[in-house]
């Protein structure tokens, strides 16, 4: 807390605050108020970055400082606690909330905090447009007059209703929601208050009542602020208060505050309500279900698995692999080595059975890019159409009763699209255990988009059994591993907040500028990576040590799995990027080298690798090289021994895939 | 006051945020992985190419 407060020294007072729910476009209405001028800089102490401008367009030009968007301030996450202890370490500013008008309940819940911390504030009721689309009326006149605050409606990415901030600031005031909480919490906030420091004034109350809540990470705040007399007292005083109520204190804190929220949405928001009972809309509710969401999500795997599985990797891949490769580029491409590169090995290089085009470019573009394409176009349907949101919302019950926070899925979701990606926004998540938890399962058992491409491909190719057993097992190994850790590393749950935007119908031209954009970033990201590692292939070909690895893991790879010998190539670029491996597999199942049993085998374990190099990177960037490593160990002999274990049972059972 | 700045919309959430606001880092091994980060949501995604651009300039777009 010294530090924050040794922060907000570097600030002429007063400053102005810019404060509000995460997306409402507070960073428009600050590149509006402050023009170009701003500066960027880590919050002291963490890694949240915080913009300072100076507000060009307003009397005085203040300093103004961008906050990171937050929902409470009792905070979830190091973003909202940067929030809170800004607006504590500035008892002097006045805060310009900005709210979505969309979302009022979110954006008077933290008017009332606001309120109770004794700060002046201006209101902005921004996104109107959005707001009118949906048929979404507030009474701003009404509504500033329960508050006692200016209400400023605005389109800030319109440049709309910003010009009334400058004239209505003078104006700014406390808010004023009247909460009922219990009158035990009112005679404990009372009584906590009297032990704040007089310096605080109207903060006092705020306070009182965040202190009341349990909230941990005022523990820094608390030792600068409060003896250890008082301290204790507090603690005495919220035990006894917990008790009184049979509930915790900050439950009945936030209910009493939703509460005095709900009576005043009553009186200034109105929705005229699109009509109920739309197809779209009722697919958009069943989508969610717990129970009735499992049908849609079989459905949507089952479309992908006939779109992605059969048409791409079935009819597309013959036409690229077959037609254009089989019979226009690799022969052309020999033919042209025998005319001009006198050397075997170099002809070898680019044409031989390790080669540049009749392998790295054979397997990036005849297989897995037709693959990945309609994978591509089925991804950007999903997105479009507002499944994925609605699939986050449903996984969301699973995660929970792993034991993980709500926010988890989000990462788990972005890994469809790409882990390295994943990986990076697991910084979203507030505890450091399940950070790490969401890397391991994602580096674990999360496809990316090229691998599930590939993976669709195969299981097309193979009977139904083949899909629900691959996808019971990974599902099986992520929940189970899942649920393993979370047990060894507990952590607090928080709220998962996630706005639900309604069913749409995808647009044709959306698709296809998405699936491009897409497709020139998986060709540019995998295709070196593709040639190298077939350069290596070729290098440990010519050099003998690739017949020796072959026979050195044939016990793991033909006795253990059950595979043929040449499987170790695949595993071996596997370390590379999952999908080159799969696409070796898939070009051994197509070769008939592979029965169904052995595809699963193989599928099986190369979901369960680490996804591709740069993920590896990411990992040891995010996580420290010794947590990625120790990931890296566990994972890599889990999957053989996975992989050996549905071996024997599939062999066992006399399954025929 | 300025001009206000180019938005998308998020393909997960559906929130609007200017398009400048591209992720702090990315792929390591992707110099030109442009993508963006949606500020509510967290979701990350591939916005733009020189397909995609040359694309979005040819084929008329409804407003997302």
């Amino acid at each position: 807390m010294s530090e924050a407060l040794d922060f907000a020294a570097q600030v002429p007072s007063p400053p102005l605050l810019l404060v509000g729910n995460p997306n409402v476009g507070k960073s428009v209405i600050f590149g509006a108020l402050t023009k170009r001028y701003v500066t960027v800089s880590n919050y002291p102490g963490t890694t949240v970055e915080i913009t300072r401008g100076r507000g060009a367009a307003l009397p005085g030009a203040p300093e103004i400082l961008d906050t990171p968007g937050t929902n409470s301030l009792t905070p979830q996450s190091e973003d909202e606690q940067v929030t809170r202890d800004i607006l504590l370490a500035e008892p002097s500013a006045v805060v310009l909330q900005v709210g979505d008008t969309k979302n009022l309940r979110r954006v008077l819940y933290l008017t009332a905090q606001l309120g109770e911390l004794g700060r002046r504030q201006l209101l902005i009721l921004n996104l109107q447009d959005e707001a009118q689309d949906l048929g979404i009326r507030v009474e701003s006149a009404e509504l500033e007059r329960h508050l006692g605050v200016p209400v400023v409606p605005a389109t800030a990415t319109r440049g709309t209703g910003l010009d009334a901030i400058p004239r209505r600031l003078g104006e700014a005031r406390r808010a004023r929601i009247d909460c009922p909480y219990p009158a035990a919490v009112e005679r404990a906030a009372l009584e906590v208050a009297a032990l704040l420091p007089p310096a605080l004034e109207s903060a006092r109350r705020g306070i009182a009542l965040m202190l009341l809540s349990a909230d941990r990470s005022l523990a820094g705040w608390a030792q600068v602020h409060l003896g250890a007399p008082a301290r204790r007292q507090v603690e005495e005083l919220r035990a006894e208060l917990d008790r009184s109520l049979g509930c915790s204190a900050a439950t009945a804190i936030a209910r009493a505050r939703h509460r005095a929220v709900a009576e005043l949405l009553r009186l200034v928001f109105h929705v005229k309500r699109a009509p109920a009972g739309s197809l779209r809309e009722r697919l958009g509710v069943l989508a969610m279900h717990p129970v009735w969401g499992v049908p849609v999500l079989l459905v949507v795997l089952g479309v992908a698995y006939e779109f992605v599985g059969v048409f791409g990797a079935g009819t597309l891949v013959k036409l690229v692999e077959d037609g254009l490769f089989g019979k226009l580029i690799n022969p052309g491409a020999t033919a042209l080595a025998a005319k001009l590169l006198p050397w075997a090995w170099l002809r070898d290089l680019f044409v031989g059975p390790y080669g540049v085009v009749t392998m790295a470019l054979t397997y990036a573009i005849a297989i897995v890019l037709p693959v990945v394409g309609t994978f591509f176009v089925f991804f950007g349907v999903l997105e479009d159409s507002g499944y994925l949101p609605r699939l986050a919302v449903m996984v969301n019950r699973v995660f929970r009763a792993m034991g993980l926070n709500g926010k988890a899925v989000l990462p788990m979701i972005l890994g469809l699209g790409c882990d390295t990606m994943a990986t990076l926004t697991t910084r979203i998540l507030p505890t450091r255990k399940e950070r790490a938890l969401v890397t391991l399962l994602l580096a674990l058992g999360v496809p990316c988009s090229a691998q599930l491409g590939v993976i669709l491909a195969m299981l097309g190719a193979m009977a139904p059994l083949g899909t629900v057993v691959w996808a019971g097992v990974v599902a099986g190994t992520i929940f189970g591993v899942g649920w393993a850790a979370a047990k060894l590393m507990p952590g607090r749950t928080s709220d998962f907040l996630l706005e639900v935007p309604p069913v749409r119908v995808p647009s044709l031209v959306n698709i296809l500028i998405k699936t491009a954009a897409r497709t020139e970033w998986y060709l540019k990201e995998a295709v070196p990576l593709f040639v190298l590692g077939t350069l290596l292939l070729f290098v440990l070909d010519r050099s003998g040590a690739l017949p020796r690895l072959e026979r050195w893991s044939e016990p793991l790879v033909v006795g253990g799995l059950g595979l043929p010998a040449k499987a170790a190539d695949s595993f071996l670029v596997g370390f590379l990027r999952r999908d080159y491996g799969a696409a070796g597999f898939f070009a051994l199942q197509r070769g008939g080298a592979l029965d169904g049993v052995q595809s699963l085998v193989a599928l099986t374990v190369i979901t369960l690798f680490v996804p591709c190099i740069a993920n590896f990177f990411v990992m040891i960037k995010e996580r420290g090289w010794k947590t990625a490593v120790a990931m890296v160990a566990f994972i890599v002999p889990f999957a053989f021994a996975v992989g050996i274990a549905l071996n024997w049972a599939l062999r066992a059972f006399g399954a025929v895939l | 006051m300025s001009e206000p700045a180019a938005e998308v919309r998020c393909p997960l959430c559906g929130g609007r945020f200017p398009g400048k606001e591209a992720c702090a880092s990315g792929c390591p091994l992707a110099g030109a992985c442009r993508t963006l980060c949606c500020p509510h949501c967290h979701y990350r995604f591939v916005e733009d190419s020189l397909v995609a651009g040359w694309l979005r300039r040819l084929l008329p777009q409804r407003r997302a």
